[in-house]
């Protein structure tokens, strides 16, 4: 019983990561109709930018930490600038290939910096290990679950009352209607590329704490797991993705402990086959979404 | 001596260069057909894995193991197109994703097919058989089928559903069928460029199937241009050979300026975004299909005219 709580909370910990990738994912998939390959390479840049900037250059964790979750802001904006705004809806191979792009860019520029080897993180706060009943739990996993919690659930809330949060579904439901009545669905859009920036930057800093390591080519399997989490979920469902995503997390701690850790990487794509043969819109989507 | 080194390198160049080129004709024959498919490095590398245990197991004529790796590739692309005709777009993309990894995985922990080992991760030893013609000819053949497909009824059919689905089908297209014919067809292509690949290389890895090559061929197609085989075909051979003079092979330490040999990647990721934004249909485009006929109608009949007394 002790083994069995204890895959629960390692799922739970790393299910987090999957978590904060996928709600902006799924937040810019829904309101732009989209998909942004190069979002979890926005996770990599922040954590090598802290890196640089707290070990490197010495100035410490708090300049770094707001120096990564800066650069994966900027990143993200100029990712939207450049090219999500301006390529064309109707070419569905362009639109994905563009973003394959600039993930191929951010990550083979990253290495070429980094000479394509991995490098330590330094932690942010000591780490210190408790046992509750047997179960092991890590503070910085602790943190990293409550703040996805946090995070996950402001956004939702975000967008289920504020002024700006309902603009930002209007547009997701219907980007003419929307435009027609009059709300800026370029603004909306932008602004929903910057709050998924801004998770990812901020997310994936306090995994990079976690996990305590950063190569430039880590969001070749995360992405995969992102797409993964927000198709199973419902592409543009921010509740739907944050329940998936803690689930994969913990199906993937079950299945290393019992099945073999080979099989890891696989299980969350297999189950989003599987779901999309039953429900071509997800677990939790209303719209299925055309292109 | 360095004139002989010089040729066998660009042999060497060209013959991967043809390879590639028919996986990304299959890729465009897939994509014309309506299916955004990203599996097609899992098939090439799944019709890689079967020409190699042909070729091993029973010593064939290099043929056999060609024709065994295509026929492998396109049935899986036939059964993928039939568990997922219900999904499309960019979902279909991001399944095929998955799909693609799984196979990459599944094969990672396979160690044995048909009695011929296959090692696990690291990989099919494959005996070295490829020469310059047969990747030339292979080439060739896959061009020349691609372009003749675009003439035929379901190549028609193909391309109707790929430009409007409800469309095509209000005209009686079977969406089905045409779709596994798609798949099928673009998995053939894939598997007999894994063939070649595999043959080259002398060996065929689990990590040959992964996503990780998928944007290989996405870079040929989308900057060759993805309306059409000649696109394909040019854009994998022109690409590859970019990459290739990229490496600054005149250069003894392969250095061009501030440039290493490790920034190709990149360049060739800045070169794709701009295609993407000022060209997206890429360098090569087809001319739109029209009615080559008599365009003359009989004149409306006029109407007689009544002047009024």
């Amino acid at each position: 019983m002790t083994s069995f709580i204890q895959q629960i909370v390692d799922g739970l910990a790393s299910g987090s990561l999957y978590v904060l990738l996928a709600l902006g994912f799924t937040l810019v998939f829904g309101v732009m109709g989209m998909m942004n390959v190069a979002h979890a390479d926005l996770y990599m840049l922040a954590v090598f930018t802290f890196v640089w900037v707290a070990e490197d250059g010495g100035l410490g964790n708090i300049i770094g930490f707001l120096a990564g979750t800066a650069a994966a802001v900027a990143a993200g904006f100029l990712i939207f600038v450049i090219v999500l705004r301006r390529v064309q809806r109707t070419e569905t191979v362009a639109l994905f290939v563009g973003t394959l792009g600039v993930s191929y860019v951010i990550e083979n520029l990253v290495a070429k910096i980094v000479n394509f080897h991995d490098r330590a993180v330094p932690p942010l706060f000591d780490t210190k290990l408790w046992r509750v009943d047997g179960v092991r739990l890590v503070n910085s996993d602790v943190v990293v679950f409550l703040a996805t919690l946090a995070i996950g659930l402001s956004l939702l809330f975000w967008l289920k009352s504020s002024s700006t949060g309902r603009l930002m579904r209007a547009v997701s439901e219907s980007p003419s209607l929307a435009e027609v009545v009059g709300i800026s669905t370029s603004k909306m859009m932008g602004l929903a590329v910057v709050i998924a920036s801004l998770i990812a930057g901020v997310g994936g800093l306090l995994v990079g704490n976690q996990t305590q390591g950063i190569g430039p080519f880590v969001a070749n399997d995360v992405s995969l797991k992102m797409f993964a989490v927000a198709v199973v979920a419902g592409v543009g469902s921010v509740g739907g993705a944050i329940i998936v995503g803690y689930a994969l997390g913990i199906v993937e701690s079950f299945t290393v402990a019992y099945v073999g850790s080979t099989w890891q990487n696989v299980i969350g794509l297999l189950a989003m086959v599987v779901v999309l043969l039953y429900r071509p819109q997800g677990l939790f989507g209303r719209y299925s979404r055309v292109g | 001596m360095h004139q002989i080194f010089f040729s066998q390198y660009v042999d060497s160049v060209l013959l991967v260069a043809f390879a590639y080129a028919v996986v990304t004709i299959g890729l465009q024959v897939t994509l014309a057909s309506g299916q955004f498919s990203v599996a097609h490095a899992a098939l090439m590398g799944l019709g890689g894995y079967a020409g190699g245990v042909i070729s091993i197991k029973w010593n064939t004529p290099f043929i056999v193991s060609l024709i065994g790796g295509a026929v492998v590739g396109g049935i899986i692309g036939a059964v993928l197109a039939r568990i997922l005709v219900r999904t499309s777009g960019v979902l279909l993309g991001t399944v095929t994703i998955a799909i693609g990894q799984a196979a990459s995985i599944i094969m990672r922990n396979t160690n044995s097919i048909a009695g011929v080992a296959t090692n696990g991760s690291q990989g099919l030893s494959v005996p070295s058989r490829t020469t310059l013609p047969w990747a030339f000819g292979c080439a060739v053949a896959a061009l020349a089928g691609a372009l003749l497909l675009r003439r035929s009824r379901p190549g028609f059919a193909m391309l109707a559903l790929g430009k409007d689905e409800t469309v095509a089908r209000s005209l009686g297209v079977s969406l089905l069928s045409t779709r596994i014919w798609g798949f099928a067809a673009g998995g053939a292509l894939a598997g007999l460029g894994g063939v070649l690949l595999a043959h080259n290389n002398g060996v065929i890895e689990p990590a040959d199937l992964s996503f990780a090559h998928e944007p290989l061929f996405f870079i040929f197609l989308v900057i060759g241009g993805s309306t059409t085989p000649w696109g394909a075909a040019l854009g994998a051979v022109g690409m590859w050979w970019l990459q290739e003079f990229l490496r600054f092979p005149w250069s003894s330490d392969n250095t061009f300026l501030f440039l290493g040999q490790q920034d190709r990647y990149w360049i060739l990721g800045v070169i794709l975004v701009v295609v993407v934004l000022y060209r997206q249909r890429g360098i090569i485009v087809r001319r739109p299909l029209r009615y080559r006929g008599v365009l003359t109608s009989e004149p409306s009949p006029s109407l007689p005219v009544v002047v009024p007394s």
